[in-house]
Parts: C-alpha cells; structure tokens; sequence
C-alpha cells in the first residue's frame, strides 16, 4: 500500500513539474532574440525584391519566417510614434515608391534618425512577406551602417 | 494578376491623369483584432497594412500580411500563422469594395464623416461580402479612417480544433485604423 502511495506521489510531482514546464517553455515561451540571433541568409535588396516579383511563392516558402542580412541603399527613414521604418526603394508602382520595408526595433531608433538617405546600410530582421508592393522585414538591426 | 492589381490599374486607367490628385494610401495602416473568450483573451497588431481610398469612384482597398500581425505571446503567434489562417498557403488577407457615400466625404474641410463601406473581404482564402460603417476624420488634408467590426472565423473555413475552441471567439473584433495621404507621383 505504502509503495502504491509513493508511486502515486512520484507521478503526481512528475505531472506537477510537466504542467509547470509546460506553461513557462512552451505556452509562456518568449519571442526569439532577433537582435542577437545569427541570420539564415544574407541577400541584396535588389535580389529580394526581384525574387519575390517574380516568383511570390517560391521566395515566399524560403524567406517568410526566416531572420535575413540585407544590403542596400537606404531612401527614406519614416518615423512612427514608437520606432523607425527604413525603406530601401527599388522601384514605383501604384501606391507610389516600391522596395523592401524594414520595420526597425526601438533600440535602433537613434541610429536610424543619423543615416543619411543614399547611404549603403546592411540590416537584420525577420522577413514576414511580400504584398504586391513591397517587401515587409520586422525587428530590423542595423549591422553594417 | 490578382483581382486587387486589376482593379487599381483600372482605377489608373478609367480616372485619366487626375487620379493621382485623389488617391489618398497609407503602407502603415493598422489593425488589431481581439478574440474575447472564457478561457483567455487574444490580442494581435499590423502595423503595416498597405491601403488606398479613390476619392473619386469611392473604390476602397486594403491588403493585409497575414505574418506581419504580431501577438503577445509566441505561441500563440505560431499557431495563428501554421494552424489557424495558414499563413504559408494564404499570405495576404485583401478587401475590395467601395465606400458608398463618398460624395459626402469633403477633402477640403476638416472634420468627422460617416463611412458606408461595402464589399470583398477575403481571408484565408475565403470571399465574403461585406457591409460596415467607419468614420473618416479630416485633417489638414489627410483622412484617418476607422472601423470596427466583427468576422465570424466560421465564415472563412478557419478550423479550431475542439481541445482549444473554449480559447477562441467564435467572432473577432477586427480594429481598422488607417492615415491616408495623398499619393504624390
């Protein structure tokens, strides 16, 4: 009776701890660490853009998802209440200019308000897809500036 | 060509030059949606829906990535993206319609006006048409538009599985809030 009664407790711990892990490393989980992880691909942004005008889906299944480096030539720096959205341009089509988004990460925000448009800048971030227009990156850092 | 494309080059082609001088887009629209459910409350933001308004013809159109909506916690994001509205299948949710009382929409005085606004809204691959109100605020020149309304997830073949459907709204509370800008080219 006794052994019964140890075995009971052991697997009602065990379940205990199971439920606890469960909720703080998979339901709790964080978002990664975009800032410090190591991206998949290093692209230009010509050759992102192009590959998603013309070929939406292929590019699609091997960059959405996916921290990527880009390279390219920084246009515009648009300043939204919280961040910095950098816009490399690389072609116009009806909703005006056309080219890769990068929705930066606050920290950034002092960085982005001292590049200079024409400046060659590389960025990391997590490509999240292509709209018809342009190419949309979250959580962007700038590497090389 | 999706229908979206079609339908704004159309826009281009059946306004004439003056186009320009009445399409008002915005690429940093947002919207939320809240899922209020016995279990938990879900809560999600995109913060980069592309949108144009004709002033003209009334056309209204919004294309939203459905990977660009960001959730609270991760796991929850995986799982709206890979099971939910399978986001690697159906990338873009899009609305194509018209505001149906734009004549009532006056560019050159600031103020709130009333928006009827009717028709295709498709997610995840599904077209429904649809009937909403919103307002348009003028200010100095930019419309800022919003809305508020609720999409049955039933209605787009969104498939909840049963272990979590006490986690899930059976209807969503979609928040549009878009500033719109003339369209300078």
């Amino acid at each position: 009776m006794k052994k019964w009664m140890k075995i009971l407790g052991i697997l009602a711990a065990l379940g205990v701890a199971g439920a606890i892990v469960g909720y703080v490393f998979v339901y709790n989980k964080s978002h990664p660490d975009y800032e410090k992880k190591t991206a998949k691909y290093v692209v230009s942004a010509e050759e992102l853009f192009f590959a998603f005008k013309k070929d939406e889906m292929a590019t699609s299944n091997q960059f959405n998802g996916q921290l990527i480096e880009i390279t390219g030539i920084m246009n515009e720096v648009e300043a939204t209440d919280e961040s910095r959205i950098v816009y490399m341009v690389l072609g116009e089509g009806m909703f005006g200019n056309e080219g890769v988004r990068i929705s930066m990460m606050a920290s950034q925000n002092e960085a982005c308000d001292a590049l200079s448009v024409g400046k060659q800048i590389t960025v990391k971030g997590l490509c999240v897809g292509y709209n018809e227009t342009d190419v949309i990156i979250q959580h962007g850092t700038l590497t090389k500036f | 060509m999706t229908k979206i494309r079609i339908i704004l080059i159309s826009l281009v082609l059946l306004s004439g030059i003056s186009v320009h001088a009445q399409k008002y887009i915005t690429k940093n629209g947002n919207i939320r949606f809240y899922s209020e459910a016995p279990t938990e409350n879900i809560e999600a933001i995109n913060k980069q829906v592309n949108s144009a308004l004709d002033l003209a013809s009334g056309d209204f159109v919004f294309r939203v990535l459905m990977k660009a909506f960001e959730f609270e916690k991760a796991l929850m994001q995986e799982h709206f993206n890979e099971n939910y509205v399978e986001s690697h299948k159906f990338p873009n949710a899009t609305f194509v319609g018209k505001v149906t009382n734009i004549s009532e929409l006056d560019i050159s005085r600031n103020g709130l006006y009333d928006a009827k606004i009717e028709g295709d809204l498709t997610i995840h691959g599904v077209t429904k048409k649809i009937s909403e109100k919103g307002t348009f605020e003028v200010v100095d020149g930019t419309i800022k538009g919003k809305s508020v309304f609720f999409v049955a997830v039933a209605d787009y073949d969104i498939k909840i599985p049963r272990a979590v459907i006490s986690n899930i709204a059976e209807k969503i509370e979609v928040t549009v809030d878009v500033s719109l800008s003339l369209l300078n080219n």
